[in-house]
């Protein structure tokens, strides 16, 4: 489904932010992936949506490549970043709107998907109103919503829990999982280990824009019979 | 005390740097200086204006009347202004959050707010009350005691048309304290003082010299102050003490609208206006509809955006309307046999201003600020993306210089030939500029602004799509020589294909070299 071949990425030309990054994510796979501070993580899926041209490396979506046919390989995913900056001087539901519009949403689907996420997030009643009078967390869930709405086959999200309630953390998780059983696939940073540790079907851990290691979670406990934690630290501090 | 002169002087600072935002300075030397000049050059016609209604009704034998007259208008001048800055910082200020856990006394707060008010109105009056009252003081003999009185006026006037507008504030807070009306409301009030100043200055002639003495007067019965202040600038002490108890009883009545003021903002900043269900519109929209309804909606809803941009616009329009309603134009001057072409270029020039005058493009991405990267991963072209840029800056350029050439076209004795070369070539104009504007921006895109003033005013994109322009003059230029046979119909004609021609090349540039710059644009 997402295909990264050494894929790399300089800001100032000296240090590399991310190094020769090679992932393989198959479709169905609940995907994580997880570093300290200044990893390279957000790096990383700014260059998977295309909102940052990688210095050198390749990205396949599937089957298409992003640097190629960009808006092919657009429609197979959404996106959720770390930051909720959008244009708020409109409704909630202008904004879902949109994205359904450029997205091809279907009219006859376009209703039902909307009210069913945005009731899951609780956001239904403040779909009437401006934008800038939400909260983080709602505006959060507007940018989930929006990025569910389409129902693309890949779901990439940076750091999507936190700022949440814990029921729309609960919700989240919820979706993610039902969505990989049907066959589509998510892509996700996160520093919360033990979310990993639940829903994760494989983690890649990335230290200073290098890969670390790359396998199924419990393959990689078995491997150290650790904790996820005591792994992770053991793994990004030698360093 | 100590403590509510510090919160006067935070809340003056807080003010200057506001002002200084909204132009867009920083706090150098020159940034700080910058904002007392346009202070000035600001003064200046309301000065003139001052001057004006001396004059007049000195030569209508009732100068004492011009000095009601000026309070009058002041009166409405300062309340039209109160009433929007009371609004904005007593209901939408973000300091009550910091400023309420401190250990003052609530009544302090209120209060040091409307002392800048206060100084702003008092600004205002020295430049349009002060210099009609000191002539008038000085044309009655008073000579260097009506500094004194001049300056005394100046000072007791503010205060009531303050209690006034706070009462207003005070009566729409309880209708809508919303953000949106609140941009409506400086936007109202704004155009009410253009009109105000306008209709001051045009009523002001010699064939309404009985009607002004008659209104004045009946006016003054029904706001007694403006009469005291006629009498202050004679030297009547008691005027002055009319004012002085009228100036204590607003002062009393200030104290209490303030702490309601303060009341209503403190609850205004916690709640939420009341939920209501609306059934929204699910239909779909056309992709390329929805991309143009984003670009225009990014400017009409950030009031500084679209403040800028109908100035702008109308700018031209406005100068040659204040032109023909104060009589230094006339439609006949231009009627003079064998100006024909002079008046045919007016037409021309009139038209191709919002193309001109105007730089959408070139901010347009800029404009989008941090919310840039939405449209980034979607699934659009990146050429796709940049074209709705594009056509936005010329659906709002093109709109309003067809409104403006058919206007005139109306109105001005052209012939019928010309509408077609003309149209012709604006339009061509239009679009150039707005393709080529655009390249400014992807070349120097700067998307980390929170200061909407920032990314439109004062920068370098804005300043470099405007030095070009007076290039283009070259091309009617060239045609002109190259086509020494061709009439002014056939040089705009050809101006025009030579302008399309460039788009085309411009074009040709964007959708091969610029896109890859336009996708490399970092977020
Ligand atoms: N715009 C930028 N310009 C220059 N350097 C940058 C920029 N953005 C990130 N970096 C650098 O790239 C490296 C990776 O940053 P990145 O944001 O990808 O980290 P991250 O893994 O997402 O961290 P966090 O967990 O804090 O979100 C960091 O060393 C950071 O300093
Ligand atoms: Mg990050």
């Amino acid at each position: 489904m997402l295909v990264l071949e050494d894929v790399s990425k300089t800001y100032d030309g000296k240090r590399m932010a991310v190094d020769r990054l090679n992932l393989k994510v198959q479709a169905g796979e609940i995907f994580g992936f997880i570093g300290p501070n200044g990893a390279g993580k957000t790096t990383t899926i700014k260059m998977l949506t295309g909102l940052l041209p990688p210095t050198a490396g390749r990205i396949m979506i599937n089957g298409v490549d992003l640097a190629i046919s960009p808006v092919e390989a657009k429609r197979n995913f959404t996106y959720v970043p770390d930051h909720p900056e959008i244009f708020t001087a409109i409704r909630g539901i202008d904004y879902l709107n949109f994205i359904a519009d450029m997205h091809d949403v279907p009219t006859s689907k376009r209703r039902a998907r909307i009210e069913k996420y945005t009731q899951l997030f609780a956001i239904e009643d403040a779909l009437g109103e401006l934008i800038h009078s939400y909260s983080h967390g709602m505006k959060q869930k507007l940018l989930i919503c929006g990025a569910l709405l389409p129902q693309a086959p890949l779901f990439i999200l940076d750091e999507p829990l936190v700022g949440l309630d814990p029921l729309a953390a609960k919700r989240l998780k919820e979706i993610m999982v039902k969505h990989c059983a049907a066959g589509g696939t998510v892509f996700f940073s996160s520093h919360l280990l033990a979310v990993v540790d639940q829903i994760c079907d494989r983690v890649a851990v990335i230290n200073q824009g290098e890969l670390v290691i790359c396998d199924r979670v419990e393959r990689i406990k078995n491997g150290f019979a650790q904790s996820l934690e005591d792994i992770f630290l053991e793994l990004t501090q030698d360093a | 005390m100590r403590k509510f002169w510090a919160l006067v002087r935070l809340e003056l600072l807080e003010f200057f740097s506001k002002y200084r935002m909204g132009l867009g300075t920083g706090a150098t030397k020159r940034g700080k200086g910058l904002p007392v000049l346009t202070l000035l050059l600001l003064a200046v016609p309301f000065i003139n204006m001052s001057f004006g209604v001396y004059q007049r009704f000195l030569g209508w034998g009732r100068p004492e009347l011009g000095v009601a007259y000026m309070t009058m208008i002041a009166f409405f001048l300062m309340c039209f202004t109160a009433i929007p800055f009371l609004f904005s910082l007593y209901l939408h200020s973000s300091d009550y959050q910091f400023l309420t856990p401190l250990p003052i006394p609530t009544k302090y707060l209120g209060l040091a707010k409307l002392v800048v008010v206060w100084l702003y109105l008092t600004g205002i009056n020295f430049v349009i009350l002060f210099p009609v009252a000191l002539l008038v003081g000085l044309n009655g003999g008073l000579m260097v005691w009506s500094l004194l009185f001049s300056l005394l006026l100046s000072v007791v006037t503010p205060t009531p048309p303050l209690f006034l507008s706070s009462l207003a504030v005070l009566g729409l807070s309880t209708i809508s304290a919303n953000r949106n009306r609140k941009n409506l409301l400086s936007l109202v009030f704004a155009f009410a003082l253009l009109g105000l100043v306008l209709g001051a200055q045009l009523l002001l002639t010699d064939e309404n010299a009985r009607r002004l003495v008659d209104w004045t007067t009946r006016l003054t019965r029904l706001y007694p102050p403006a009469g005291w202040s006629a009498q202050i600038v004679n030297g009547s002490l008691l005027g002055l003490l009319k004012y002085g108890v009228l100036n204590i009883l607003c002062y009393w009545g200030l104290q209490g609208t303030t702490r309601k003021l303060y009341r209503s903002a403190l609850v205004f900043s916690g709640a939420k206006p009341a939920r209501q269900h609306v059934a929204f519109d699910y239909r779909p929209r056309k992709k390329y509809g929805q991309l143009i309804r984003r670009h225009l909606l990014i400017i009409v809803k950030q009031p500084v955006f679209l403040l800028n941009t109908i100035l702008n616009l109308a700018l031209p329009g406005l100068v040659f309307l204040i032109g023909l309603l104060s009589g230094d134009l006339t439609v006949e001057s231009f009627l003079i046999p064998g100006e024909q072409k002079r008046l045919l270029l007016f037409w021309v020039g009139l038209a191709s201003a919002p193309a001109l005058l105007t730089n959408l493009s070139a901010t347009a991405i800029t404009r989008e600020g941090k919310a840039f990267w939405e449209t980034r991963v979607l699934p659009v072209e990146s050429w796709t993306n940049l074209r709705a840029r594009i056509d936005t800056t010329i659906l709002v350029n093109l709109t309003f210089s067809l409104l403006v050439s058919v206007v005139l076209f109306r109105c001005l004795p052209l012939e019928k030939l010309a509408l077609l070369p003309v149209l012709f070539f604006v339009t061509m104009l239009t679009i150039f500029v707005a393709t080529t504007d655009l390249v400014i921006n992807i070349y120097r895109p700067y998307l980390n602004w929170t200061n909407p003033a920032a990314a439109i005013k004062n920068n370098l994109n804005v300043l470099l799509s405007l030095a070009y322009r007076p290039l283009l003059a070259v091309i009617p230029f060239l045609c002109a020589v190259c086509f020494p046979r061709a009439n002014v119909y056939g040089i705009l004609f050809y101006s025009g294909l030579i302008l399309f021609l460039l788009t085309l090349l411009v074009r040709r540039v964007l959708r091969t070299v610029l896109v890859e710059k336009f996708d490399q644009i970092p977020v």
